[in-house]
């Protein structure tokens, strides 16, 4: 009779410590499968995004080149045909009742001179690296004054700070594009523009007082390109970009860049 | 109280708490399968509350667990098939509908129902290791990033494979053990089988709490 007993005893305990070791296994074995799911997704995800930030500097790159191209093509090429074609004018002799039409012939060639500069000018990479983020967009909005259609104003508080060339260029494309935007969609008549650097961080506010922006979730198709280049550019600084609808009118576009200290 | 009495009431207790913190399943919106589990804690709890009373008073009350287990297999088969989204195990449990029940009948023919029907004991123990099992299956295969632990039903079926897992050797051998070794059968209910419901309600417990941040901020 102990014997059988001792029998019971083992088969109950042995079971139920094979029992207790397997599920413990299957727990184990269901957490660190669990931990695996998590690195594969995480390296697939940094993948993704090293990917996207790879084929996003590659068309920045691409499209630096073109516009240095176009730039050079516009300085080198159309300006000396327009330098030409003024000197050309200059030197005819004309009778004394077509002089003021020469003169004014003359006139508009002089101001698509200028244009065709300001143009090649705000284009170059090379100049961007030149005069800096900010006075190149300075330089943008004297563009736009110029044209008469907008009432412009600047303001800037707090001390500038060194910020790296490429990301100097991302951020003066991000705000060329805003201005761009204001200039063919706004049907506004002023541009507020302020830059406040503080504590490593610069915050740039576009505001315009035209019909507003009909705000969309940045993945919806119905998104523009520009808008949507705009804020690939500011996740490649990384910068924050909002853009919203103003209080009465317009719209408010904000870009903050905070210069990682190390 | 003396100590033999909080023994068996503790996990009683304990069955208590799991039953009232499953109710949170109402307050805060939960899905419809967690509800119907939560019902079902509930009347676990009434049921074992009537099994402890029937044993104060010296009234046998085996019938009462059979009654209990038939329907616990039942229901625990009916939340799995919701839970499961493999067919084979869905048609395994349309098998385990038809066969259970006349096993059970059969066995009621045979032994009665005042006897602790150990054969159903076994089959729906292990039927519901089997579904736990394929539980964790799912959640082994799933492409889902979501953590485990944030899934009641993973703490459930780890609850339900540990319970039925240690305590179907003993159940089985109930009959045998309860007219041979008395005490034995006394102590090991007491101390394991008691121990192994305690730890199945503690992860119920876990298993309604696990989601309540996520539901709140809904």
């Amino acid at each position: 009779m102990p014997d059988k007993f001792s029998e019971v005893t083992l088969i109950l305990f042995a079971s139920t410590l094979i029992i207790l070791l397997l599920t413990g296994l299957i727990v184990v074995s269901l957490f660190i499968n669990q931990k695996r799911k998590y690195r594969f997704h995480r390296e697939k995800f940094e993948m993704k995004t090293n990917f996207d930030q790879e084929l996003l500097r590659a068309h920045l790159e691409i499209q630096s080149q073109a516009f240095e191209s176009i730039s050079r093509e516009l300085h080198d090429n159309v300006g000396t045909l327009i330098s030409i074609a003024m000197v050309h004018i200059r030197s005819m002799s004309v009778s004394a009742t077509e002089i003021e039409k020469m003169s004014e012939v003359d006139s508009l060639l002089n101001e698509a001179m200028d244009s065709l500069r300001d143009i090649s000018r705000s284009i170059n990479p090379e100049n961007i690296n030149r005069l800096g983020w900010q006075k190149s967009f300075m330089a943008e909005l004297d563009r736009i004054r110029k044209t008469n259609r907008f009432n412009v104003h600047y303001s800037e508080e707090g001390l500038p700070f060194t910020i790296e060339l490429q990301k100097q260029i991302i951020i003066f494309r991000i705000l060329q594009e805003t201005l761009n935007n204001i200039v063919k969609h706004s049907y506004g008549n002023h541009i507020y523009a302020h830059v406040c650097f503080l504590n490593n961080m610069v915050s740039v506010t576009i505001k315009d007082d035209g019909k507003g922006f009909q705000a969309q979730p940045s993945d919806l198709p119905g998104e523009g390109a520009g808008i949507k280049n705009m804020r690939s550019r500011a996740a490649m600084l990384p910068a924050v970009l909002e853009i919203e609808n103003g209080v009465e009118s317009g719209t408010i576009v904000t870009l903050s860049y905070k210069e990682q200290t190390l | 109280m003396n100590t033999k009495l909080l023994i068996s009431t503790l996990p009683l207790l304990v069955v208590g708490c799991a039953a009232a913190v499953s109710l949170i399943s109402f307050r805060y919106d939960y899905p419809t399968a967690l509800r119907k589990l939560s019902v079902f804690w509930v009347f676990n709890f009434c049921i074992d509350l009537c099994g402890h009373l029937t044993k104060y008073f010296g009234l046998k009350n085996h019938w009462l667990y059979n009654v209990y287990f038939w329907l616990m297999y039942l229901t625990l088969a009916y939340l799995y098939d919701q839970q499961v989204k493999s067919k084979y195990v869905h048609a395994g449990i349309r098998l385990f509908y038809v066969v259970f029940p006349l096993l059970v009948l059969a066995e009621t023919l045979v032994s009665g129902i005042g006897t602790l029907q150990t054969m159903m004991l076994v089959t729906g123990s292990v039927f519901m290791i089997f579904l736990a099992a394929a539980y964790f299956r799912q959640l082994y295969l799933s492409e889902d990033n979501e953590s485990v632990t944030r899934d009641p039903w993973f703490w459930f079926s780890f609850g339900f494979i540990l319970y039925f897992g240690c305590t179907v050797p003993f159940l089985g051998m109930f009959n045998y053990l309860w007219s041979h070794y008395k005490e034995f059968t006394n102590f090991y209910y007491s101390y394991f089988c008691n121990s192994f419901a305690i730890l199945l309600n503690l992860l119920i417990i876990t298993g309604f709490l696990c989601r309540i941040n996520s539901q709140k901020s809904h």
